[in-house]
Order: structure tokens, then C-alpha cells, then sequence
């Protein structure tokens, strides 16, 4: 009955591990139910950084991300009398997460531009020289990609970063976005065409 | 989960790891600011906190019910606390099950007699818009339990019950509704009775 795969990166073969921890997961949730509000300790520990990298990467500021991600915590423990045992607590938190960030976002204004590939950004990559360290190359593509990403609309960036820095299958990132799989993956699929072009846009006064 | 060709959600994946992690602090920071809240149960919960935390054996029933329309369904679920935390898995028992549930075990109390029970009351009522648990364990306030409603429109909540018999009832929109099967029945003053469930013994 427990899902085979946790949030993040998961083989089969940690399935009768992530069974394991599912349950210790669903004792720690009935012990808070129950009033001992010690045991969310653990869901905290376990799932903080998945939480906070979600968030951070939403709202584009560290600061404003290890806020939020308390808040997606606090939240969850006041909501926790109406979590469904059945569910997978990972999915529940992110959902928390995500629609904490969005709020966030919407609040400030600053949903869909942020740090963006248009414009004034855009020169920083330009006209770059090739690094003679692979590491640096490797380290300023990163950096590109990132920013691209942070460039991209929001619902591009959320299922981009569920799907491809969270690698949470479509069946998770259902039950967090609560949209069907099909339109998971188109999503997905266009998602990763815009971030492609955003990188190009990025990148081509160094690539051509 | 098919595997994923595409090189750019690798390069993605590569991001994962230059996500700043939170801090040192978090985990006391959040677990601080819980500590603050207002208590939303006191009393009876917090006392059976860390033997919620060992391994449990489970009763189960399901019995139809004919009060909430035609498709109505109630059932209690009993979590027997095991004193020892240790080896043998939870049972599970399914008696007079008309749906879903097939197989039958024999019911096992392991640990002390009287120690506390979760009890899982459940009723499925999909028309339903809200329903409640009341009885000698809430005050019999109809609005202080509600139970959360499944997909499948079972309606649940789980309550930890000490020793000894408990009436209840459920309160279906409004409505107080008898569980049809319970243990047992008690009068309840005005001309009706109650469900009881009895813990240990």
C-alpha cells in the first residue's frame, strides 16, 4: 500500500526502506494528532529540504524562502487534523509549499518577472569568453540555467521544478498541483522548450 | 516512471544540488514556534502521546447503517496500544464485512487491558455535508469532532479513548444519527438511545 518512491531521488531498490519510513511517518503524524507535538520534529527534519528548495526556487530569494518554508511547516501542523492518512505526507507539505510561494509571490507582485532573462540580466552572460577551467565553464552554465529557470512564468517554473530538480513523478506532482497527469506533461514538455530558449538567450553572445 | 532522456531536465537535476539548504536552526526555529501555539486538545491527547508511537494492534469492523440514505455506512476502528514496542505486527480484524474488506482474523488485544485505544470512527455518508462524532469523550458537542471526508465519501476521525464504555453518537448534517452495529446501546433520556463503544476490559 506505501508508495514506492519518496520525494527526491528514489531507486526501487529503497522501496522497502521508503515503506519503512512511511510508516514511521504516519506514527510520527497519529503521535502529533494524539497531542505529543514532538514528533513533528521528524517531519520537519525529513522533509525541510525538500520544502525549502521548492520555495526558494518559486520565489527567488533566501531570505523570503527559509521564512516561508517555516510557515509551510506551521501551517501544516495547524492543518494536520485534516490529513488524510492515505496520502502521502511529502505531497501534502509541498502542496502547502507551493501555494505558500504563490501567495508570497502574488503578494509582492512579483510572480512572473523577478530576476529575468530579459533585458538588463541578459548582458551579463553576453559576449562571455569560454573559462579555461572546465569547473568554472561547468559552474557559469549552471548559473545560466539557473537563471533562466528564475526567468521562466511561474507555472512553468513549478512544474520544472517538481518534475526536474525534485524528479517527483507526475503522480505526486498530480496530487501537489492538482492537475491531471496529461496536462502534467505538456506542461512539462513546453516548460522545458521556453527554459531551452531562455538558456539560448542567455547564452549566444558566447555561443555565436 | 520512465525514465527521462531529455538532457536538460539532468541539467536541472544538477541544480538540486546548488540549492541552499535551510538553516542550522530551522528545525528548532519551527519546532520552537509550535511549541508556542495554543494547545488545540489538552487534556486527555497529550497523555497518550508516546504510546501512540509504538506498534499497534487493530480491530476492525464495518457494518452498514441505513440511517444517512441507503448507502450509508458506519464503522469503528480500534487501535489497541501494545505495552512493548517490540515484535509481533499489527492484526487486523474484519467481521460482517458487506463491502471492500475480505479477509477475517481473529481480533488480538495484545499489551495491558487497559490501555489506551485509538478508535477510528467512520461512517460513509458521500451525500453528506458535514459530520460529527459526539459523545461522553468531547462534552457531546456536535461541532468539536468533525470527521474528514474521503474520497470514496466515507467520512473518519481517529480519537484516542481510555479504558472503559463511551457512548457516541454521530451527527450527520445536523441530525444525530445512531450507529446501527455498535457494541451497544444506552438510553439516552429522551426517548432514544446511544451507540457505546467499550475500550478494554
Amino acid at each position: 500500500m506505501y508508495p514506492t518512491r519518496v520525494a527526491g531521488r528514489t531507486s526501487p531498490v529503497a522501496s522497502e526502506a521508503t515503506a519503512e519510513a512511511a510508516q514511521a511517518e504516519r506514527r510520527a503524524i497519529e503521535a502529533v494528532l494524539a497531542g505529543n507535538r514532538d514528533a513533528f520534529r521528524f517531519l520537519v527534519e525529513r522533509h525541510q529540504r525538500g520544502v525549502h528548495a521548492v520555495i526558494y526556487r518559486l520565489v527567488h530569494g533566501a531570505a523570503d524562502a527559509e521564512d516561508l518554508a517555516q510557515q509551510a511547516f506551521l501551517a501544516a501542523f495547524d492543518a494536520l487534523p485534516q490529513f488524510r492518512l492515505d496520502l502521502k505526507f511529502s505531497s501534502w507539505i509541498y502542496r502547502i509549499a507551493v501555494n505558500l510561494a504563490k501567495d508570497h509571490l502574488k503578494s509582492k507582485q512579483r510572480g512572473e518577472l523577478a530576476v529575468g532573462a530579459s533585458d538588463g540580466q541578459g548582458a551579463v552572460f553576453a559576449g562571455r569568453v569560454a573559462s579555461p577551467d572546465s569547473a568554472a565553464v561547468a559552474a557559469e552554465r549552471q548559473r545560466v540555467v539557473e537563471r533562466a529557470l528564475a526567468s521562466l512564468p511561474l507555472a512553468d517554473r513549478e512544474v520544472l521544478v517538481l518534475k526536474d530538480l525534485e524528479e517527483l513523478s507526475y503522480e505526486e506532482m498530480k496530487a501537489i498541483l492538482g492537475r491531471p497527469i496529461t496536462a502534467l506533461k505538456i506542461r512539462v514538455v513546453r516548460a522545458r522548450a521556453k527554459l531551452r530558449s531562455a538558456i539560448e538567450r542567455l547564452t549566444q553572445g558566447g555561443a555565436l | 516512471m520512465a525514465g527521462d532522456p531529455d538532457p536538460l531536465a539532468n541539467e536541472l537535476g544538477r541544480l538540486r544540488a546548488s540549492t541552499p539548504t535551510t538553516s542550522p536552526r530551522f528545525t528548532d526555529e519551527v519546532m520552537r514556534q509550535i511549541a508556542a501555539r495554543r494547545l488545540r486538545a489538552p487534556g486527555l491527547l497529550s497523555r497518550l502521546a508516546q504510546r501512540l508511537l509504538t506498534e499497534r494492534t487493530v480491530t476492525l469492523r464495518f457494518r452498514p447503517a441505513h440511517l444517512v440514505g441507503a448507502a450509508a455506512l458506519g464503522a469503528l476502528v480500534v487501535f489497541g496500544m501494545r505495552a512493548h514496542p517490540s515484535a509481533a505486527p499489527a492484526r487486523e480484524r474484519v467481521s460482517a464485512a458487506p463491502v471492500r474488506e475480505a479477509a477475517t482474523a481473529t481480533p488480538v488485544r495484545e499489551g495491558a487491558p487497559d490501555a489506551p485505544v485509538l478508535v477510528r470512527f467512520a461512517l460513509a455518508a458521500p451525500g453528506a455535508q458535514q459530520v460529527s462524532v459526539a459523545g461522553d469523550f468531547n462534552g457531546w458537542r456536535p461541532d468539536t469532532t468533525p470527521l474528514e471526508r474521503r474520497p470514496d465519501g466515507t467520512w473518519t476521525v481517529m480519537l484516542p479513548l481510555g479504558p472503559g464504555s463511551w457512548s457516541y453518537s454521530f451527527v450527520v448534517d445536523g441530525k444525530w444519527v445512531e450507529d446501527p452495529l455498535a457494541d451497544g446501546y444506552r438510553e439516552d433520556g429522551f426517548g432514544g438511545k446511544n451507540a457505546i463503544v467499550r475500550i478494554g476490559g
